[in-house]
């Protein structure tokens, strides 16, 4: 265990003395001043402690399930306050924890409340970055611009309608691929946007710690982020940042300030520059969001594997589904086929145009970009793959809000409030302009504890799974699998030691046998007031590329029923039929093919439930259900015509939805780790054994032992072992002498061009290894290849070894 | 400019200055050199300042202000004009950057003179009482005085023996609730159907029979998705496995085979490691939100400290109409 130093972390460039020193001080949490952690005995998980804490009570080596949310806006963010919101990024993390804040009303009157039944468990407040100081001057009667035009235009209340004046002239620059610096204003003798940017940073770093809960109950972990707003032509390539704890960048470079480096190369480089190497102890993730906004061009090709790695580093989540839209996948009922999908389930939240360039109309289903469709862009990502020998596009998936009402987790369909201001204020606002929209959905990630660092970590690996707004539980693991079976208690513990969990890559198991994948769900439980929806189904859709480079694509059932007749009652919405409480399933892929890369995820639907907007439809006197809609919306008003679009009449909407759980995909390639033997022997001090076989699918394409080092690295939370073979070292047969350290190392390469290195060390100390059973990971690299293998090792006397099929416990 | 190289302006010299002007703020007599063309120390409220800020409130808010709110209204206003006119008395107008372009270019726009001589323009605004009757400088001044009173100081960080005193003033703000941790063995409803129950008290008879630590339990039961292990306060608990499970094992007793307890799923047999009493956790493990809200409290303190002393320096001459609604005097 670690816990880094305090760092004074400020570059002289953005020296941020505009907070006062004091504050600096206290976002700092070391210093001694919190004691640091200690977990538990022996509980060793894998990833470092960054932060002084108290250790949480609930640490769990097997991970819990904690819901929350990456994307709340709050009137920091110009397009927020142009709407009416003035909740700030205090109100936003109270409101995540359950109290009630005021929202704005149809004439941005903080009039209405909003509050959540069920508190998050973690959250991070993502403004856009560009224009946090302009927006800060504008709002504060006392600065020098306070009147300027522009600031007025933020300020004035406005009908929705009437917005879109403000809030072009306020975000045009960044639909530009070449912007100004910043707003005309800030070139004013006086007007210091920057220092104001940085003040407004400071506010919601010292947000986030007071939301933090840093003692041992664990209950609410905040982060702290940005969103990085790039809309090149209407076109959201829009990322949010998010930081692993309280060392971030001085200044959090939006669009107007990377532009010049490339979209998104400027994000990934301010992150890298300014976080990762800056020697702080900063580390970051980076979640693109809305790529079915995105004109395809969300996720381009990237230039090389060196390109494509660097994505898969810097960007290791999608946001697949928030108010904005499905990005899943989409199907359109009217032409009765999708977007390469013939799955109908993707007519689910779509919304009807690919980009927000005023003045198009929305594509037909053969002119939409696919590429705004994240199974699309996993497909290709394989075949990219199969190009560069490294899959660019290998992320999970997040649910998220993108609420600009400061209310994140706001997801239930019942008495949604809406989530842009005065925009959706009212039901006839939110029917008459907003139907395509939903209340989002929630990002859930398995961890062991709800800290900063476990959930980063979570996020990190891609364990992490996106629900429409509604909480099921869902595990997901693919593998070997040995022993994981339905019927026994210690499912989730067997399919931690003998597979990986969703987000993790496979290799060629057994002898080329069928890949296993386990799934176990229950429902959202719900609340006394709001109880959950019975489960319909948990399916896995499969995509793969064939040797001739085509993409593929299949959705299999593999538990519950599609066919259970649930449905709900059209005149009250209560839920008729039954689904199940929980559903599980261990499932062989019978199409399975060593030689075709792939991956698989679990989508889980729940019984069919009326959509929010048929509810607020129904409070209006406007049922959609009925034969006399038409006519009841004519005496509600013009505004509620859209309550009775049939299903017929339109592409993707529907009285009636399915909320529904994606799990992140779980990728199989050729190359990648299949099977890792061995374990380590404690002998007396100082003279431990590690022995190892190591077993590839086939030999990796980016790597060419002649001229590239291999290097092999077994870590848990510590590294416990690294090896570098030289680039020619690696003949079949053999090392003679081995590398420094080893006994013996040995490399096999097969018939079908399979490879295995075997390695023993000479004893040696190999106290970091932590003695409990735990995770470690083997990982191997060398040239552009790189694979992660990573699984639960028993502990056992003497010995901490990775089971195999053979040491199956029967227990 | 090259987009990665925005630099900052120089806003430390901003703070110099604030802080520069606390010095003597709170403290009668030592308010900078006398300026003799300074108004009185009456502070005068017009039914038509008043028509005023009703009409800015109900722009504002959508509807005009209450009794109590206009009240409100004319206190904010009063504290203002103090504020506007100690800033004055301070010379702010004069040493200020902002205030002083801001005159130069209102020179400008009049034609008081060659455009580019900021300094004559700067001159011939002032003479022409323009420091007197901008919005733009009044307002900027009154948030440079507000910001200066109470923005936390070096000699605002409290001492060891101070938080620990704040913490035990303020220990009901960080009460944590009775928590719970445990174990449980899982029974779906959906797969034993009629005989949960009964299956469920013979796995119980039979943890306790043989006794079997938690830490095997995960070989019985069936398989949750949330794990074997759960700690967490009731609603926490709650939120996992339905309402009403938290109530019903808070009377389980510790460190045996208990139950079964229902859940929205099935039922449940439960060893209970321990319950935890309702806590205040130690200073250390909260200290972070403890001493922001120490500062800040403490820089409210000191906004109302200065702001009762600048008060008593001023009287308030409010019109007839408003002194009905309002108040007639404040606290000077």
């Amino acid at each position: 265990m670690t816990v880094l130093p305090c760092h004074s972390g400020q570059r002289p460039r953005r020296a941020a003395q505009v907070a006062s020193a004091l504050s600096a001080a206290l976002l700092c949490s070391c210093g001694g001043r919190v004691a640091p952690a200690t977990t538990g005995a022996a509980l060793t998980a894998p990833w470092q402690r960054t932060e002084a804490r108290e250790a949480c009570a609930d640490f769990d080596l097997f991970r819990h399930a904690y819901f929350g949310d990456l994307h709340i806006h709050t009137r920091y963010s110009a397009d927020a306050y142009i709407f009416g919101t003035r909740g700030d990024a205090r109100d936003a993390y109270a409101f995540a924890r359950g109290a009630p804040i005021p929202v704005a009303d149809e004439r941005e009157q903080q009039t209405r409340t909003a509050t959540i039944d069920r508190p998050l468990d973690f959250a991070a407040v993502t403004d856009h970055a560009e224009y946090f100081g302009e927006v800060d001057l504008c709002s504060r009667p006392g600065s020098p611009v306070y009147d300027d035009a522009l600031c007025q235009l933020l300020r004035q209340s406005e009908p929705p309608r009437e917005q879109v004046i403000a809030t072009v002239r306020w975000l045009s620059l960044l639909g530009s691929r070449d912007p100004r610096p910043s707003l005309d204003f800030c070139a004013s003798p006086g007007v210091d946007c920057d220092a104001a940017a940085v003040s407004v940073w400071k506010e919601i770093q010292a947000a986030a710690e007071e939301a933090y809960d840093r003692t041992s109950a664990c209950t609410f972990t905040s982060f702290i982020g940005y969103e990085h707003t790039t809309s090149p032509g209407g076109r959201h390539l829009h990322r949010n940042v998010i930081f692993r704890n309280d060392r971030v960048p001085d200044f959090p470079e939006g669009h107007l300030e990377t532009a010049a480096d490339g979209i998104p190369q400027g994000v990934w480089k301010a992150v890298e520059r300014d976080c990762l190497q800056a020697g702080t102890g900063c580390d970051a993730v980076i979640i693109p969001h809305n790529s079915n906004l995105s004109g395809g061009e969300q996720w381009l090709d990237p230039i090389d594997a060196a390109e494509a790695q660097r994505r898969q580093d810097r960007e290791p989540l999608a946001e697949i589904h928030q108010q904005k839209g499905n990005s899943e996948c989409r199907f359109d009922r009217m032409v009765g086929y999708g977007s390469d999908t013939e799955d109908e389930l993707c007519v689910f939240e779509q919304l009807p145009m690919a980009h927000e360039l005023p003045g198009t109309p929305p594509p037909s289903i053969d002119a939409y970009p696919r590429r705004n469709m994240i199974r699309n862009v996993l497909k290709d990502g394989l075949q990219l793959e199969q190009r560069l020998g490294v899959n660019p596009f290998q992320f999970g998936f997040a649910g998220s809000t993108d609420t600009h009402n400061a209310t994140g987790g706001n997801v239930a369909e019942s008495g949604w409030e809406g989530g842009q201001g005065n925009n959706d204020a009212s039901p006839g606002r939110q029917i008459a302009d907003y139907v395509y929209r939903n209340p989002g959905g929630l990002a859930v990630v398995w961890a062991e504890e709800n800290s900063r660092d476990a959930i980063f970590a979570a996020l990190r690996r891609r364990e992490t799974y996106a629900t429409s707004g509604t909480r099921p539980i869902v595990r997901f693991f693919g593998g070997d699998l040995s022993g994981v079976s339905c019927e026994r208690g210690d499912f989730v513990e067997r399919a931690y030691k003998t597979g990986t969990p969703m987000g993790g890559v496979l290799g060629p198991v057994g002898d080329h046998r069928s890949l296993r994948f386990a799934v176990l769900a229950v429902k959202d439980p719900g609340t006394p007031q709001v109880p959950g929806t019975d489960l319909q189904r948990v399916q896995i859709v499969k995509g793969w590329v064939d040797r001739s480079g085509a993409t593929h694509e299949k959705v299999f059932d593999v538990a519950g029923d599609a066919a259970n007749g649930a449905s709900v009652d059209p005149a009250s919405c209560a839920p008729v039929g039954e689904g199940a409480d929980e559903l599980c399933a261990v499932w062989e892929d019978p199409e399975f093919d060593p030689s075709q890369r792939a991956f698989y995820y679990a989508r889980v639907l729940e019984n069919p439930t009326c959509r929010w907007s048929t509810l607020v439809c129904k409070s209006a006197g406007v049922d959609p259900f009925s034969s006399a809609c038409s006519e009841q919306a004519a005496r509600a008003g013009a505004e509620f015509a859209n309550c009775c679009i049939r299903e017929n009449d339109d592409p993707f909407l529907s009285p009636v939805v399915q909320e529904r759980v994606w799990t992140s995909p779980i990728w199989y390639r050729p190359e990648g780790i299949g099977e890792v033997t061995g374990g380590i022997s404690f002998g007396p001090p100082g003279s431990d054994v590690l022995e190892l076989a190591v077993r590839l699918g086939q030999r990796p394409a980016g790597l060419d032992l002649a001229r590239h080092d291999l290097q092999l690295r077994v870590s848990d939370d510590d590294e416990i072992l690294r090896v570098v073979f030289p680039a020619g070292s690696l003949m079949p047969g053999n090392l003679s002498p081995p590398p420094p350290g080893l006994r013996m190392a040995r490399f096999e390469v097969g018939p079908g061009g399979e490879a295995v290195l075997r390695l023993e060390t000479a004893p040696r100390d190999l106290s970091r290894a932590n003695r409990s059973t735990h995770a470690v990971q083997v990982e191997l690299s060398g040239g552009s290849y790189r694979a992660i293998y990573t699984r639960f090792w028993e502990a056992s006397g003497d010995r901490l070894a990775p089971v195999t099929g053979e040491s199956e416990d029967q227990g | 400019m090259s987009a990665g190289v925005k630099l900052l302006r120089q806003p430390a010299l901003h703070f110099a200055l604030l802080g520069s002007l606390l010095y003597g703020l709170g403290s009668r007599g030592s308010a900078g050199p006398a300026r003799p063309e300074l108004p009185s120390r009456v502070v005068s409220l017009t039914a038509a300042d008043m028509q005023q800020l009703r009409e800015e409130f109900r722009r504002a808010t959508g509807h005009l202000p209450d009794a109590a709110q206009q009240v409100r209204l004319i206190e904010q206003a009063f504290d203002q004009e103090v504020l506007y006119r100690e800033a004055l008395a301070r010379g702010l107008d004069r040493r200020l950057s902002v205030v002083r372009d801001r005159l130069a270019r209102l020179g400008g726009f009049l034609g008081l003179g060659p455009a580019g001589d900021q300094e004559l323009l700067e001159d011939s605004a002032r003479a022409l009482g323009l420091a007197r009757t901008d919005p733009v400088i009044r307002r900027h001044l009154v948030y440079l005085m507000e910001l200066a009173m109470s923005r936390p100081l070096p000699g605002d960080f409290p001492t060891e023996g101070q938080l620990e005193a704040y913490y035990a003033q303020h220990r009901d703000r960080h009460v944590q609730p009775p928590r719970t941790r445990l174990t449980h063995v899982f029974l779906a409803r959906d797969r034993h159907g009629a005989h949960l129950e009964e299956v469920a008290r013979r796995l119980r008879d039979e943890l306790q029979r043989r006794g079997v630590p938690p830490s095997e339990a995960q070989r019985y039961g069936d398989p949750f998705p949330a794990g074997a292990r759960a700690a967490g306060s009731h609603a926490q608990l709650d939120r996992i496995f339905g309402a009403g499970f938290a109530q019903a094992i808070e009377a389980l007793p510790e460190r045996t085979w208990a139950g079964p307890v229902p859940s929205a799923y099935g039922l449940h047999v439960v060893w209970i490691h321990e319950h935890t009493a309702a806590r205040v956790p130690p200073l250390r493990a909260v200290r972070n939100q403890v001493v922001h809200s120490y500062l800040r409290e403490r820089g409210a303190a000191r906004r109302e400290e200065i702001m009762a002393v600048l008060r008593r320096r001023y009287s308030l001459a409010a019109g007839a109409s408003i002194a009905a609604d309002g108040r007639s005097g404040t606290g000077g």
